[in-house]
């Protein structure tokens, strides 16, 4: 019983999870700009809905490939949607 | 994604686990074995355990049946992403771009870490005590149910996190 509270609040990977709080973005922000719904851009780039979200909030990084399709799509460069903010 | 058939895989595991558990009952008879000596209660048990494996069984029977109903009424509403029932491949993995992989990933790997950690632990305390058939039953399906339970609620809470 113990052991599966303790894998419930496990964190598998430290460092991903840095990572992650590094990398910021604006998708939210212009995807409004542009009155897409989430389900909308995700069409637009070939993902899901939920993928968006996980973007959005910073939950997932998305690979190069899918950034460079979502600056496409909300015509931006890369650089300017997604950005390393230092610890 | 709440009526995403992947979603609640994991649901039907632990209701099949439940199922089995009841069924091991039936299958093993640490009862009987406990109660040798005295003839009546013997009769008593092996009437129990005859209840809970035809219980079980029938139980087994009707939830395999809703299950793949279920099952063929998600495949014929969702044509391009079929689940078969025969397949190896776990079907609750949801994979269908990056995001949905690093998701299942993520769960995954709590899924592994609870394995690596409870099946040596409890191999070891099999070892180490004279436990009956029927306990060492359960505590396989008790793996194999908390396996499912992480599963699901490190899903759940992604997508969750994700419709917010």
């Amino acid at each position: 019983m113990l052991s599966l509270v303790y894998i419930m609040l496990y964190k598998p990977n430290i460092l991903m999870e840095r990572m992650k709080r590094m990398l910021k973005n604006r998708v939210k922000e212009l995807r409004a700009r542009y009155g897409y719904t989430q389900s909308e851009l995700g069409k637009q780039v070939d993902v899901t809905r939920q993928t968006i979200a996980f973007i959005e909030k910073g939950e997932f990084s998305p690979s190069i490939t899918l950034a460079l399709k979502l600056a496409k799509a909300l015509q931006v460069e890369v650089g300017d949607l997604f950005w390393l903010e230092e610890e | 994604m709440k009526q995403d058939f992947r979603m609640t895989y994991p649901l039907w595991n632990m209701a099949f686990i439940l199922i089995l558990a009841v069924m091991a009952v039936g299958f093993t008879s640490s009862f009987v074995n406990v109660t040798k000596t005295e003839s009546s209660l013997s009769i008593q048990a092996q009437a129990l355990e005859g209840f809970l494996l035809f219980a079980a069984l029938i139980a087994y029977l009707v939830l395999i049946t809703i299950y793949l109903f279920a099952l063929q009424s998600y495949n014929r509403k969702n044509p391009g992403k079929k689940i078969s029932p025969f397949s190896m491949r776990p079907p609750e993995y949801m994979e269908q771009d990056e995001g949905m992989t690093y998701i299942t990933r993520k769960a995954v790997q709590k899924v592994y870490t609870f394995i690596t950690w409870t099946l040596p632990f409890f191999a070891l305390i099999v070892m180490l005590f004279p436990i009956p058939r029927l306990l060492i039953v359960w505590g396989i399906l008790a793996v194999a149910f908390g396996q499912n339970l992480i599963y699901y609620m490190e899903m759940r809470r992604h997508l969750k996190e994700a419709a917010e």
